[in-house]
């Protein structure tokens, strides 16, 4: 089957930076995948380069095989993108019908309110919405043409924490329900940790990490051993403990990153010290997130 | 096609809605009509002409001419700036049927205000011309104003949204001082009617006093409109190809 999207070598230079280096990678149509990155990673300048508003410096970007500036691409696309504000003057339904006139077999729109959640909102301007309500009509825009492809870049900024669970609910199954791909960014790694299939992590342009959220969070072989510290326990001591990368501590809670958490439980207890209910964790996608992508920080820290 | 056509009707729906246009383009020229037909008296006579039809025609050029520039200026700029052109560019809608569709309704609000305009004019003021005459000036208002829509993208491209009001005021009022929208050229002096034929603002208008006065369409005019029409076109598709270089 044909790559929903493949980069191939794709550099991108600005004038003073080089904003994506030498990137290579496929996504197969029917997976869900995120696309996450420091700020100034690549990442948003990678999604321009997959719609088509920017070409690369070197290299080929394909979306089934077509070029994404070619017209025909944009049929099969749907895109969320940050910082657009909606035109004054128009209501919901109509921005939703303006953009069913772009795409030759659009969704209906009764679908479309009902997958945004506007339903009640169809009359109303789209310049006097929330934030929230701002960016779920941007999700109904973004399907209007029923889209093999979406793109969503940072689609959940300014919903509160109900309309984001509705939101992922929502696309979660209706990319399962079609076989749709889907790419997003976000700044909430557990939504990217919940939802994908698969995440490609950037940074500096390159790609650093490749695999779903299971496999990057066991990338760095980190292991979490927490525990509720008594009052007889040392800091020191416990920094002094072999294994021991990091110790962190809130209150009386007290996590450890470790490579070895056997090694370091054995330790722990045989050594008496004042700490109880144990538990040993892969750790959230954030801590891998963090230790790939700063490495400086990191040596710091231990 | 469709798209073309959903792509109008919402750009005119934008455009009427918006309070400023029905202040700027239909009560302002109306209430300077009143005013100006008031003190200067109706029947005067102007490049023979009755004052009440002579300046019914500049006030109706004036009100599209504004229409046309801040409409389309402060429009293009917002959506350029505000991310809207982006997602749209990322649909399948043709670049130039957003043009189209940008150009084509505001020669509806264009119409629409023009209309209005004639009806007021017509009813309380008892401006007596020809069906011919109405239909021919109509017409050539609406047409007629393409420079001024093509002046209107341009200033939307090269400035921002606040910075295009401003722009269009200065363009609005300078041009229609100059082309004798406001009082008639052949009480200027001199060196200001040379340079009033050199104003696109004037040639529109003189279009409609030479029709109204029972005159043909005089050809220098539509050839130098069309003139101003072709630079602003190759200008602004310069400088759009200069900021995609840019952005790139």
């Amino acid at each position: 089957m044909e790559h929903a999207v493949a980069f191939r070598n794709v550099t991108k230079r600005f004038k003073q930076k080089t904003a994506v280096h030498d990137l290579s990678f496929t996504i197969e149509p029917g997976t869900v995948v995120s696309l996450l990155g420091p700020n100034g990673a690549g990442k948003t300048t990678s999604i321009s380069m997959m719609l088509g508003l920017t070409r690369p410096t070197s290299g080929t970007v394909r979306l089934f095989g077509q070029d994404p500036t070619h017209p025909v691409s944009r049929r099969y696309i749907g895109a969320m993108l940050q910082q657009v504000n909606l035109p004054p003057g128009l209501t919901v339904e109509q921005c939703v019908n303006l953009f069913r006139s772009y795409y030759p077999t659009p969704l209906p729109p009764n679908t479309l309110m009902d997958m945004s959640g506007l339903a009640k909102e169809a009359k109303r301007r789209a310049d006097r919405l929330s934030g929230g309500q701002r960016r779920r009509l941007q999700y109904a825009l973004a399907m209007a043409g029923n889209p093999k492809l979406l793109f969503l870049d940072e689609p959940t900024t300014a919903m509160d924490v109900t309309s984001r669970r509705a939101f992922w609910d929502q696309l979660r199954h209706f990319a399962a329900q079609h076989g749709k791909t889907v790419i997003f960014t976000t700044h909430h790694l557990d939504e990217a940790d919940g939802i994908s299939d698969r995440i490609l992590l950037i940074h500096e342009g390159k790609l650093i990490a490749d695999g779903s959220p299971t496999h990057i969070k066991n990338m760095t072989g980190n292991r979490y051993v927490s525990f509720i510290a008594g009052p007889l326990l040392q800091e020191e001591s416990l920094r002094a403990l072999p294994f021991v990368e990091h110790v962190e501590k809130s209150g009386r809670k007290v996590r450890v990153r470790t490579k070895d958490s056997d090694a370091l439980l054995r330790a722990l207890i045989m050594g008496g010290y004042d700490a109880s209910q144990f538990e040993v964790t892969a750790g959230a996608l954030e801590d891998a997130f963090v230790s790939l992508t700063e490495p400086n920080a990191e040596r710091k820290a231990i | 096609m469709n798209a073309l056509l959903k792509q109008c009707q919402f750009e005119a729906v934008r455009a009427l809605r918006n309070r400023q246009f029905i202040f700027f383009s239909v009560l302002m020229p109306l209430i300077f009509y009143f005013i100006f037909v008031k003190v200067n008296g109706g029947n005067m006579q102007v490049e023979g002409t009755a004052w009440k039809a002579y300046f019914l025609m500049s006030m109706a050029a004036f009100s599209v001419v504004g229409s046309s520039m801040f409409g389309l200026a402060g429009r293009v700029a917002f959506e350029r700036t505000q991310g809207w052109l982006r997602l749209v560019q990322t649909t399948p809608l043709p670049h130039y049927a957003y043009v189209i569709g940008k150009c084509l309704s505001q020669l509806m609000v264009g119409l629409v205000s023009v209309v209005v305009l004639f009806l007021v004019g017509a009813v309380s003021q008892g401006v007596d011309l020809s069906v011919g005459q109405w239909g021919i000036s109509l017409l050539w208002l609406v047409l007629g104003s393409l420079p001024f829509v093509a002046i209107g993208i341009l200033v939307g491209v090269l400035f921002s949204t606040e910075a295009t009001y401003l722009v269009c005021n200065i363009l609005n009022m300078g041009l229609g001082i100059l082309g004798g929208l406001w009082w008639p050229i052949t009480i200027m002096p001199k060196v200001m009617q040379h340079i009033a034929y050199a104003t696109p603002t004037y040639r529109f208008a003189h279009v409609t006093w030479q029709v109204i006065g029972g005159k043909s369409i005089p050809v220098e005019d539509v050839a130098i409109l069309l003139g101003y029409l072709a630079v602003l076109v190759a200008l602004t598709l310069w400088v759009l190809r200069r900021k995609q270089v840019q952005d790139a």
